[in-house]
């Protein structure tokens, strides 16, 4: 053992000319990439690539809700579409308000690329477009601050309808993060998860056949009165102080991708119901003195309401929980609102008059 | 672009030095290779911003060409006034013109005018304030009969542009590289390609496993500056302090690494600088390419020290309010610039009235601390922040409140206190050649491949914002 070690000490320490140097430490860079990437992609944790030798670990609200929509008996009437924060919005509900058939096809992060493909991907498998559309708008998901969801790209049954609205960067990025820490450490954890015959069994949440949230512990927690409000206000405190300090204004090519979904609808007598989703007041509140939320919501709005206005779509704004007569309690954290708020919401949305209106509040 | 990026690290970068030097037996095509990658990586932010780049490098090519060919002093002071109006104005309307607008409006709104001036809301195109630095050298130093001209367009056009000192320096004169321009290497120095490796490697380090990971303690304690107390402003100022110096000599490293991967020697822009025993051998060793710009382009045309002590102080004064100015279009800026001038005619007197000798040990602590409480004023976003900070490190708001956060940032700050003492007590980059072998070659393989796996929290430079 000793004189092996001694050897490779020898080794380590002989001198080498540059040009060989050189070679050696560019070549262990990129052969240790390559391994790294390799086991990344072949893992694929995060379901980010095209690899399915093994099943992520993470939940991917776009390949659960895609599933969960193929498997319906009946085509919904109308979709719900629109980030976490309009996950909550119950196709039950909204069918004893309008006796149409509805589906909450609302995903993490969802932005309007998101709602274009979900809208192309509607029209190309029926070839016609839902009677009604429910679409919650998160200010911050209008700014090109925020690239596209990696997982948009990495969902094939959508990401064939919005390869136009991915770029070249972001794709490139995408592979940049097959050398990411972050991802091969998931990897690890997956791979020793397949070795032990370790099943997820502590899921955070699930999805209802009719695309709508379960927080499966969270509203156990909020039943058994022992739920940590706080803790989770102030993830989302940190989280939005961070994210509202970047922005800037809304972007033309968001705003575009979300004209053209209106377009579309409009195109094919789909009613639009737009809105911008809902804070809780002490989030606003502190995003209000903070950082330019202000300045860059009421941008966002004009944007959003002139476009509805063009294209016959009823917009209002519910950033403030006044606008629905909402419930300060009825959040499960600092962004998400629950089914007493979501219900407003609804109520005051099929209130508004039924031709096109436009009706910032 | 960012150096810290996948894009750089496994698409730009590579291909760049491949084709560089594929391309060696045509030094145009290659100057034009290299100029049109440097609007690449520049124009990856905001294309638009290569326009500005380009008219500036236009302009100063022409005004360079004229003031060598003009025939009298006056014609060519012409011509460099040009060279001036157009770099200063550039920085004017992009970098201070929201800053004079709304300190206008304040004095107005003062004595009850209103606020009758609309403050524009303008990007600043980043590394704007270094390149018309360089620009202005070139002209500046043609006039001064210190160098000749560009060879050509493209010679000047890559001077200005080149990508690896682009955006945040060094501050690279032309005369810096006019040889190095003029007489491209046409095969790789593999011992230059080397020593490029370990700058480029150490400066990814500094900044990815240091200056990120302080970070990380220093951006949540300041977010909410209302909530320093005495403990989390000293944590906060003691992390910035390190944060700022890791980040920034990361970036000039790794600008000297690439250099050297290309054939370039850039000048020294860090020497140390947290060891300095006075203030003005901080200045010696910190940004020392702006210094010595400061020193040349202004502190000696005012009048160096040429008309005795009073007005030596004052042009050091006169000329670290400016610098103060350069770093920022905003008030903390400009006391950061007065506090440092201040303390540098401190210096001053005691040098030239007292003459006792300070102990090294007691005068690498004092300039330290006083280098350390000027970063209040540099890191702050306005002057309410600044006065915050400094009642909180005199203990104004309370010891602190939540030990629960004292507690955690202490993990952070021992990271910080780590990092103190190797600027204290190791050697500088400059000062260490590795020795060639396989351990050391693996040793920086293995750094660089964690520096690559830590991207995803991609980052940006502090001095990106100047």
């Amino acid at each position: 053992m000793y004189a092996i070690m001694k050897v490779v000490i020898g080794k380590l320490q002989a001198p080498m000319a540059p040009k060989q140097y050189c070679l050696c430490a560019t070549g262990f860079v990129v052969l240790s990439l390559v391994l790294v990437g390799s086991i990344n992609w072949l893992v694929n944790p995060f379901g980010q690539y095209s690899c399915g030798f093994m099943a992520p670990i993470v939940q991917d609200s776009r390949r659960e809700k895609v599933d969960l929509f193929e498997k319906l008996d009946i085509v919904p009437d109308g979709l719900i579409l629109g980030s976490s924060r309009a996950l909550k919005f119950e196709p039950a509900y909204l069918q004893t308000r309008t006796s149409q058939n509805f589906f909450n096809f609302a995903v993490n992060h969802g932005r309007p690329e998101d709602f274009l493909a979900i809208v192309r991907y509607y029209k190309s498998r029926f070839n016609r477009l839902p009677k009604t559309l429910l679409i919650g708008v998160d200010i911050a998901s209008l700014d090109d601050v925020i690239p596209n969801d990696a997982r948009l790209c990495s969902e094939p049954r959508l990401f064939r309808f919005a390869r136009d609205t991915c770029s070249w960067s972001e794709d490139f990025e995408r592979f940049g993060q097959l050398f990411s820490f972050q991802q091969l450490n998931s990897s690890f954890k997956s791979l020793r998860s397949a070795i032990l015959f370790k099943k997820q069994t502590d899921l955070e949440q699930t999805f209802l056949a009719d695309g709508v949230i379960r927080y499966i512990k969270r509203e156990k927690e909020i039943e058994s009165g022992c739920y940590d409000f706080e803790s989770a206000f102030e993830y989302n405190q940190r989280e939005f102080l961070a994210l509202f300090g970047k922005l800037t204004e809304p972007s033309q090519r968001r705003l575009g991708y979300l004209h053209e979904t209106l377009r579309i609808c409009e195109e094919h007598h789909c009613k639009v119901y737009l809105f911008t989703t809902v804070a809780h007041p002490r989030l606003r509140e502190l995003l209000a003195s903070k950082t330019n939320f202000l300045k860059t919501e009421e941008k966002s709005l004009a944007a959003i309401g002139s476009m509805a206005k063009e294209l016959g779509a009823c917009f209002v704004d519910f950033g403030t929980v006044d606008s629905f007569a909402g419930d300060p309690n009825g959040f499960v954290d600092g962004i998400h609102p629950l089914e007493p708020n979501t219900r407003r919401m609804i109520d005051s949305l099929l209130s508004k008059p039924n031709e096109a209106s436009y009706a910032i509040q | 672009m960012l150096f810290n990026s996948y894009v750089f690290m496994l698409l730009f970068l590579p291909l760049v030095l491949a084709a560089w030097w594929s391309l060696s037996p045509w030094p145009q095509i290659r100057l034009g290779f290299l100029v049109a990658s440097s609007y690449v990586f520049y124009g990856w932010w905001h294309w638009e911003f290569t326009l500005l780049l380009l008219f500036s490098t236009m302009v100063d090519y022409a005004v360079g060409e004229n003031i060598h060919s003009s025939m009298t002093k006056k014609a060519k002071g012409l011509w460099l006034s040009i060279s001036l109006v157009s770099n200063l104005g550039l920085l004017a309307y992009f970098k201070y013109c929201g800053f004079f607008a709304s300190s206008i409006n304040n004095v107005l709104d003062a004595f009850r005018f209103g606020t009758p001036l609309n403050v524009p809301e303008i990007i600043l195109p980043v590394g704007i304030s270094f390149y018309t630095f360089q620009t202005l050298t070139y002209c500046v130093d043609i006039f001064r009969g210190e160098v000749k001209p560009a060879k050509s367009f493209m010679h000047f056009a890559a001077y200005v542009s080149m990508f690896p000192q682009l955006i945040a320096g060094p501050i690279v004169r032309y005369s810096d590289v006019e040889t190095q321009m003029q007489d491209l290497s046409s095969n790789p120095n593999w011992r230059e390609v080397a020593r490029g490796i370990w700058f480029f490697v150490i400066g990814m380090c500094q900044k990815i496993l240091i200056a990120d990971t302080v970070a990380k303690l220093v951006g949540p304690l300041l977010a909410d500056p209302e909530q320093l107390q005495f403990v989390s402003s000293w944590g906060a100022i003691v992390a910035y302090t390190v944060q700022l110096y890791f980040d920034f000599a990361g970036y000039s490293n790794m600008a000297i690494g690439l250099g050297l991967m290309m054939g370039f020697s850039f000048p020294q822009n860090f020497d140390s600088p947290y060891q300095a025993v006075s203030m003005q051998s901080f200045w010696r060793r910190w940004h020392m390419t702006l210094s010595s710009f400061l020193r040349d382009y202004l502190y000696i045309p005012l009048g160096g020290n040429r008309f005795g002590k009073f007005f030596s102080y004052r042009n050091l004064l006169v000329v670290m309010l400016l610098g103060g100015f350069w770093h920022g279009a905003g008030w903390t800026f400009v006391l950061w610039g007065a506090y440092h001038g201040t303390l540098l005619v401190i210096n001053g007197l005691y040098r030239d009235f007292f003459k006792i000798p300070v102990p090294r040990p007691l005068g690498v602590a004092m300039t330290f601390l006083a280098v350390m409480m000027g970063w209040v004023l540099f890191r702050s976003t306005d002057l309410q922040m600044a006065q915050h900070w400094y009642s909180a490190l005199f203990g104004l708001h309370g010891i602190e409140a939540d030990m629960g956060r004292a507690v955690v940032m202490s993990l952070g700050f021992f990271v910080s206190i780590a990092a103190l003492l190797f600027c204290w007590f190791a050697p500088n980059t400059w000062n260490y050649e590795p020795r060639l072998t396989l351990g050391t070659a693996l040793a920086l393989g293995v750094l660089l491949v964690v520096c690559i796996l830590r991207f995803d929290a991609e980052s940006p430079f502090l001095y990106f914002q100047f």
